[in-house]
């Protein structure tokens, strides 16, 4: 159940990616596995990875509780990597690993990663009214990166998005509210972004190629309207 | 052309607060409304649909009554239009070319 709702959130992302032309290599279910991501990394050469599943302070795991990465003894692949565990407890001990051993910047909770659901959504999770505060900062955030922005606009977003679900939670007559609250408050204090916080893990050579262009258009038209 | 111009500003702030008002529902649940009426995307580069919404809406009250308030509006909703078409090519030429993005889950 945990991850079917980081499946579906991560669904989001996906499309969110796909709208700006990115390619996207989806592990997904089956796919999720440590061979299929060591080798997306070897060949595929991404740029940034989301990934969705358990963990706890040492471990990452893959379909079926397979160990994907172990601190300390095979997290030196995630070196010049770029990736959001959306998991437990990984910013701990196995965050730190990756980016000791070269990793550029990896995000993840220190603590485990909480939320609410209404049962009566299983079947439609993204419909699901209770969890759209913890998918809505998960997918917005994520979506900063894929638009261009820095691991710093991304934790910014984070942040942003879990106190907006606070704000709309806090008086709402709705019996699940404070734990809502609580989870998105535990959420948003537990997330760490490790490494370059500055960098953009997408793209940006045409950006600063371009970016004299929106400036120096508005300086003219402010000096015809003069 | 004679034109009132107080009736034209109650346009142009008219059509400045609808653009707002979309703007601020967006924004409080943008997961929510992307790629929902009225915030259907066809294209990275032109606004979203709201924004022509805005415009069409300030076009259609170019009638003889409205005419003054109708020009107030196309007056915000043009520019407003023709502004976020640059940012938003801004935006799309910074994530090109596109990147490489593995989703494990």
């Amino acid at each position: 159940m945990a991850t079917e709702y980081g499946h579906a959130w991560l669904g989001e992302i996906i499309r969110i990616a796909e709208r700006f032309g990115h390619t996207v290599l989806d592990l997904s279910r089956d796919a999720a596995t440590q061979e299929r991501l060591f080798t997306a990394l070897a060949e595929f050469q991404p740029d940034i990875m989301f990934l969705c599943s358990h963990g706890n302070e040492s471990q990452f795991s893959g379909q079926n509780g397979e160990v994907v990465f172990t601190a300390c003894h095979n997290d030196e692949v995630m070196a010049g990597n770029q990736a959001y565990y959306l998991s437990c407890l990984m910013g701990e001990a196995l965050v730190p690993s990756m980016v000791s051993k070269g990793a550029v910047t990896v995000a993840g909770y220190v603590t485990e990663f909480v939320w609410v659901i209404d049962p009566a959504y299983v079947d439609d999770k993204l419909a699901d009214p209770r969890a759209y505060p913890f998918m809505r900062a998960i997918v917005e955030s994520s979506g900063r990166l894929l638009e261009g922005g820095s691991w710093q606009h991304f934790y910014d977003t984070w942040v942003a998005m879990c106190n907006m679900g606070v704000r709309e939670w806090f008086e709402r007559d709705d019996p699940t509210a404070p734990s809502i609250v609580a989870a998105l408050e535990q959420d948003r204090d537990s997330l760490v972004v490790l490494g370059e916080t500055s960098i953009r893990p997408v793209q940006e050579a045409l950006a600063r190629a371009m970016s004299p262009l929106p400036p120096a258009l508005g300086v003219t038209l402010l000096a015809l309207f003069l | 052309m004679d034109v009132n111009v107080k009736v034209a500003a109650v346009g142009a702030v008219s059509a400045a607060l609808a653009d707002a008002a979309l703007e601020v529902n967006f924004e409080n649940n943008p997961t929510y409304w992307r790629d929902r009426f009225p915030y259907l995307e066809p294209s990275l580069v032109l606004p979203p649909l709201d924004d022509w919404l805005v415009a069409g809406l300030s076009l259609f009250t170019l009638f003889d009554r409205t005419r003054d308030f109708g020009l107030g509006a196309l007056l915000y909703s043009g520019p407003m239009l023709a502004g976020r078409t640059v940012v938003r090519a801004a935006r799309v030429a910074r994530v090109t070319p596109a990147a490489r993005v593995v989703v494990q889950r």
